[in-house]
């Protein structure tokens, strides 16, 4: 198969099983190009997530982008992109036409009853692999496995501040993030 | 609402797409503002449909909604237009991002600077979760899968795929008892 079409058939398949946009992708996304595929590492899909969020569009659709455009150049970034738009164009599509009937009916309210605390859990599960690429230098599973835990102290502080002006004041996050990226450098590889 | 013209819809969804960082509900004021406030090509009560209905399908938001307005708006032409004018900005920013970032790799102040971002982001998502949370954990069953999601993903390897399917099982449990409790009652 063609990498083209695959790269689009990737992404139209993750993108099915994203709702409700924004951080709930993440997971999927982490699981169907670092864990699946193997585009890119963790650490580098961290990365992104990070850039999603300083540069306009969604994080799906950005990092379906950025993987077809390390693939394939260009036209991978096109077919990826293309691939990411088409679940929602269709069904959103057929939402507008039978519109009233969608938002009536009771039962796609309780499918999501069931699927949002799952998706839930799954972003939970995300902020430990995030963790993993930055705020500790051995993966968290492998604390159940042999008991230890490396940790970065630059990462860990960084963690700590974020989470504590984040929580706090929820600043626009382009200046979350310039902050975290200078204190990456000042307190460099410690 | 016939008033609006094809290269309108597309012109407002491009801009709208281009200064919004981090799309999907980052583009609801600025949709409000535009649409509702200054074209009145839509209403305050189409706008909260759009928001409720784009969060319960599958896709990324920013293309449900552009597909959305622009059906509303001008048909299947108003929905093309609106999806794909949606998509450029995004798409010629990640562009230049990646063919930036890859002659960036080795340099130990970008290396020191993405740690720094990632352990930011980390955070991000965490408060996210959390905030999240408070809306979804509402029922013990709601705290069971929400756990065994998390188990599963972060400690046993399980697909996400198969959690979300797992959860829409869990759904139409839901969908079973209340058409049961309907035909009792």
């Amino acid at each position: 198969m063609s990498i083209l079409l695959q790269l689009y058939l990737i992404f139209a398949k993750t993108a099915i099983l994203t709702f409700g946009g924004g951080y709930a992708m993440i997971p999927l996304f982490r699981d169907e190009i670092v864990v699946k595929h193997a585009f890119m590492d963790g650490a580098e899909f961290a990365n992104l997530v990070a850039l999603a969020q300083v540069t306009p569009g969604p994080i799906g659709l950005n990092s379906a982008t950025y993987v077809g455009m390390s693939q394939a150049g260009v036209p991978g970034a096109i077919a990826a992109t293309l691939g990411v738009m088409t679940p929602a164009f269709v069904t959103t599509l057929a939402a507008a036409i039978f519109l009233s009937r969608v938002s009536k009916s009771g039962w796609l309210k309780e499918l999501l009853r069931g699927i949002r605390p799952c998706v839930l859990g799954v972003i939970a599960a995300a902020v430990v692999f995030f963790a993993d690429t930055s705020v500790f230098t051995s993966p968290v599973s492998s604390l159940v496995r042999d008991g230890r835990l490396g940790v970065s102290p630059a990462g860990l502080v960084i963690f700590v501040c974020a989470l504590i002006v984040e929580w706090r004041w929820k600043p626009a996050p382009v200046w979350l993030l310039a902050g975290s990226a200078l204190a990456g450098i000042v307190l460099g590889g410690w | 609402m016939t008033s609006c013209k094809l290269h309108s819809i597309a012109w407002d969804f491009f801009w709208i797409s281009a200064v919004t960082l981090g799309g999907g509900m980052a583009m609801v004021p600025v949709m409000q503002r535009e649409f509702v406030e200054k074209h009145g090509w839509l209403t305050d009560d189409d706008m909260v449909e759009i928001i409720a209905v784009t969060h319960s399908l599958p896709g990324v938001i920013a293309v449900n909604m552009a597909v959305l307005v622009g059906y509303r708006l001008r048909g299947l032409a108003g929905a093309l237009a609106a999806a794909f004018s949606a998509v450029i900005a995004p798409f010629a920013a990640i562009v230049l991002v990646a063919a930036g970032r890859s002659a960036m790799t080795g340099c130990t102040v970008v290396d020191n600077a993405f740690l720094g971002v990632r352990a930011a982001v980390t955070a991000m998502i965490l408060v996210s979760a959390v905030k999240l949370g408070k809306g979804i954990l509402v029922s013990p069953v709601s705290w069971v899968l929400a756990v065994a999601g998390f188990v599963a993903c972060a400690f046993f390897g399980v697909d996400v795929t198969v959690v979300i399917l797992l959860g829409a099982l869990a759904g139409l449990a839901y969908i079973v008892a209340a058409a049961i409790k309907r035909r009792r009652g």
